[in-house]
């Protein structure tokens, strides 16, 4: 068949997360609204400082917002099921099993008094499965995110395995029922670097394999080259610039990605002892009501316009940024 | 833990034990003669002359060096003789063990009432923070465990056993006469551990693991009553060891109250009658069978806890 | 995740309902202990005139002008229970004060002495946090004597070591803070570092245990008194005048009247006491599950 092009499998519009402290004031956007469409397969990176907000985003896409924060979005679809109106219960049916996540820090995302076997078990039997049906499917699974002696490691507690392993039965976890979408929020962070190449592979090897579409959260660039294809780069709740990750990174248009770019540590050894140049200022304060583009305090090339007027989000080849500045020549800008 | 590490654990928690009791022990040796109160006295009677005080002395060992008493004291301590009760006329050690297990099933029916009316309203409060029942079970909670014990025993002995008829207005009839002192003992207890349930629920509940097992989707109950449940046992195993020595204080009034026939009456009986080693019985067995539950709580703690395990 | 904290924003400069409550009981109770005269409407030690009906039993509540009855000895309850205060309101503080400074005393000697010293500390400290100390306090009294001084002082050997816990566990914590870290680089000794950048950070801990040791100390001694090892006759105190009540099921109000300020003291301090509860139904959130 030639049923092209193929359906996404996530779609969000105008997603926003709100921050009520007190009935008397404004509620805080935290998640401004935000866009993303994901098709089977895809790998994103959703990049950004800490506070930008993207932890918040994914967990929003999980439908896992608790007071004082609530979500509310013009479009949410997962697998084709339509979760924009949804209540707690139709979130619950859909986390798991079409759309699984991983935490940041894979021991404490597994509970400590129970064996990984108890947990897999546990998960897998959500759908209408035997007790021996799950069993062996949670070997399967082990044996899939490439746990060796999975036998034995059924009996284990989470504390006696190293953090790769903790991650590789998270990552089991979350594939239990082969969600099409699985969310990573800074899954490699807790981990030591050889560590992270190999859980980054494994993720990009499912991807492959079954089809399933990942969106990483992290706020390190420098692990997107080889992982992801698309990225969306998030600034104050707010996506400043997305687009293929090639693009971005060749020719970014936001000059907060830029200055994100700058300041990561070079690979190049063209310059050994340079400084590496950082972002001047801090990031918002999300309390205070903001006017115009969250980043023109910062911006180095900030024109009158940027603290006045919001700017929209305009495409410039395949990337779409929010800027006034976007679409002139970078020469021009930089 | 490995097998060695366990050991030494085990062996530090015996010699805590051992060290506890000699000092409770130690501290009743001071309080029997060490004190303006003579001992021969209370047993010869206060008209008894200077040959039957002086028989009496001997008879306790008292005309001997303080050195040499207290290390006979210690020695028949070992040997479990607590001396003679003289109100009673027999060995303290028969008489505080034949009162002991009317004691450890107050105990245990005030800490199942605790655990289980305790751990449901924490439980509840937790999972609906900040709802009317939250908040109704905080407020009195707040009261119940500034009610002095044996105020709401006197109250509910008025209501249940005079008012109502309901209840005897005492004594050691099962099961009926278990009941009040059960609930009076347990009730304070109940308000604590919902607040500690509570807490360390509340806490379950915000962690990691539980946004784990929310991101897979398991249904609420089964995150509550198996998750939650599991992680804050640890929590409330602790505190249930370290107020069980609050909790036999408690039971020393509620059994006066009641007529209960523990050791805590017995003590009340000994104070009455000026019956100075059957009361030191009671501390003596009383702190054993403390750090014994205390041991065996630990025991649990560790059971349930692979991490530490 | 924002670290929101709305509680500690909106709650700021502001009394809380239950502190306001809790204060108001706990100042009624000492006004009461201090100018017991201002309140009470009899002399609480003398068999009134007419205390007693003609058949000779103690007056109910509201009969002839007695607010709150009269006991078998023809006395006036509220008087009496206004009075009582005084015991009540010396018992939560005299034993209190004594048995915090040999919590600060011990939890600062570990921490400070550290090694040996420290370990014996804390388990003669775990030691009194297991014992049944009720039984030991009743066998002090009774050997040595059920006098004010030894009631007091009693009080303060069986309380002390839970504030000694915390305190302790503090004193560690603070012995890493960036400010005793930075006097100790300066070359401040432990002494100096011990007694000038450590207990004054004790204070609100210290505040916080004085308002719940003071609850258990007015239940603890009452517990006695009822038991006959209170402060003695005749000064009123509603621990005795309970063990009088104890089987006075025809007159309610005499075992009703004096715990119920018993209790009203103790909600009115663990109010105060509360008040360091950073989560309560007040201020948290729920997890949607």
């Amino acid at each position: 068949m030639v049923s092209d092009p193929e359906p996404p499998v996530l779609v969000v519009q105008g997603l926003s997360t709100l921050l009520t402290m007190d009935r008397s004031l404004p509620p805080v956007p935290l998640v401004d609204r935000f866009d993303l469409t994901v098709k089977p397969g895809e790998r994103w990176a959703i990049v950004g400082e800490s506070g930008s907000g993207k932890s918040i985003t994914a967990r929003s896409i999980m439908g896992l917002i608790d007071p004082p924060l609530s979500f509310s979005a013009d479009r949410i679809e997962v697998d084709g099921v339509d979760l924009t109106h949804a209540g707690r219960d139709a979130w619950r049916e859909v986390r798991g099993t079409r759309i699984a996540m991983i935490l940041q820090d894979p021991l404490t995302a597994l509970s400590p008094v129970f064996t990984i076997g108890n947990q897999l078990v546990e998960t897998i039997r959500r759908g209408a499965v035997t007790a021996l049906d799950a069993r062996i499917r949670a070997l399967e699974l082990m044996r899939d995110v490439g746990l060796s002696e999975p036998e034995r490691r059924m009996a284990a507690y989470p504390h006696q395995l190293s953090g790769g392993m903790r991650q590789r039965v998270a990552i089991a976890l979350a594939l239990a029922s082969r969600p099409r979408v699985l969310i990573a929020d800074e899954p490699t962070t807790a981990l030591d670097v050889t560590v992270q190449a190999q859980i980054l592979r494994l993720l990009v090897g499912l991807s492959q394999d079954l089809r399933t579409a990942i969106i990483m959260i992290t706020h390190d660039i420098g692990i997107l080259p080889g992982f992801a294809d698309r990225i969306a780069v998030m600034y104050a709740g707010r996506v400043m610039e997305a687009g293929p990750v090639s693009d971005v990174l060749r020719a970014p248009q936001h000059p907060y990605t830029r200055a994100l770019l700058r300041a990561r540590p070079g690979r190049e050894p063209a310059a050994p002892r340079r400084r590496l140049p950082i972002i001047g200022g801090a990031p918002p304060d999300l309390l205070q009501p903001r006017r115009g583009c969250p980043f023109a305090a910062r911006c180095t090339l900030a024109l009158p316009v940027c603290s006045d007027v919001e700017p929209l989000t305009v495409a410039v080849g395949q990337i779409r940024v929010a800027c006034h500045l976007a679409g002139l020549p970078s020469e021009e800008v930089r | 833990m490995s097998l060695p590490v366990m050991l030494r654990r085990l062996a530090g928690r015996a010699a805590f034990i051992l060290l506890t009791l000699w000092f409770v022990v130690t501290l009743t040796f001071i309080l029997t003669f060490a004190v303006p109160t003579d001992p021969a006295r209370a047993i010869a009677g206060p008209k008894a002359t200077a040959v039957q005080l002086e028989k009496a002395r001997a008879a306790l060992g008292l005309d001997e060096p303080v050195p040499v008493q207290y290390a006979r004291y210690l020695a028949n301590v070992l040997r479990f003789d607590l001396g003679r009760s003289h109100s009673q006329r027999r060995p303290v050690a028969e008489i505080v063990l034949e009162r002991l297990p009317y004691t450890a099933l107050l105990a245990l029916s005030a800490i199942t009432v605790q655990l289980v009316l305790g751990g449901v309203l924490g439980l509840w409060s937790a999972v609906r923070a900040g709802g009317l029942m939250d908040r109704s079970v905080f407020l009195l909670s707040l009261v119940a465990v500034s009610l002095p014990q044996f105020w709401v025993g006197l109250l509910f002995l008025y209501l249940f056993g005079f008012k109502l008829g309901w209840l005897p207005l005492g004594g050691a009839a099962l099961p009926e006469g278990l009941v009040l002192p059960a609930l009076t003992l347990g009730l304070a207890g109940a308000a604590w551990t919902a607040r500690i349930v509570r807490s360390t629920a509340s806490e379950a509940l915000a962690s990691n693991t539980v946004l784990g097992l929310r991101g897979r989707g398991i249904a609420p109950r089964r995150i509550v009553l198996k998750h939650v449940v599991r992680l804050s046992a640890g929590p409330v195993l602790s505190v249930l060891a370290l107020d069980f020595g609050l909790l036999l204080g408690g039971a020393v009034l509620v059994e006066s109250v009641f007529g209960w026939p523990g050791i805590g009456k017995t003590a009340y009986q000994a104070l009455q009658q000026n019956d100075v080693p059957l009361l030191m019985g009671t501390v003596v067995v009383g702190s054993i069978f403390v750090l014994l539950i205390n041991a065996l709580l630990d025991v649990a703690r560790f059971a349930l806890d692979p991490r530490i395990r | 995740m924002p670290d929101a904290q709305p509680s500690r924003r909106a709650g700021r400069g502001r009394l809380r309902p239950d502190a306001a409550i809790g204060l108001a009981i706990v100042a009624f109770f000492v006004l009461a202990a201090v100018a017991p005269g201002v309140i009470a409407t009899h002399d609480p030690l003398v068999s009134l005139p007419n205390g007693l009906t003609e058949a000779g039993t103690p007056r109910p509540p509201g009969d002839a002008g007695f607010l709150l009855g009269t006991d078998v000895l023809g006395r006036d309850v509220f008087s009496r229970v206004v009075h009582g205060a005084q015991v009540a309101v010396l018992i939560a503080v005299v034993p209190n004060l004594i048995a915090l400074a040999i919590a600060t005393l011990v939890a600062l000697a570990a921490g400070y002495l550290r090694g040996a010293v420290e370990v014996v500390l804390m388990r003669l400290t775990e030691a009194f946090l297991v014992l049944p100390l009720f039984l030991i306090a009743m066998a002090v009294i009774a050997t040595i004597g059920p006098s004010t001084a030894t009631i007091v002082l009693t009080l303060a050997f069986v309380s002390w070591s839970y504030p000694a816990r915390v305190l302790h566990g503090e004193v560690r914590r603070l012995g890493n803070a960036p400010h005793v870290e930075a006097a100790r680089s300066l070359g401040a000794g432990s002494l100096r570092i011990t007694l000038r950048h450590i207990l004054p950070h004790l204070t609100p801990l210290l505040v916080v245990y004085f308002s719940m040791n003071a609850a258990y100390m007015v239940m603890l001694e009452a517990g006695l008194a009822f038991l006959g090892f209170g402060v003695q006759p005749p000064a009123p105190s509603w621990g005795l005048m309970l063990a009088d009540a104890r089987d006075q099921f025809f007159r309610p109000w005499l075992i009703i009247v004096p715990g119920l300020s018993l209790a009203l003291l103790c909600i009115g301090l663990s109010l105060l006491g509360n008040l360091s509860e950073r989560d309560t139904p007040f201020n948290s959130r729920r997890v949607l599950l």
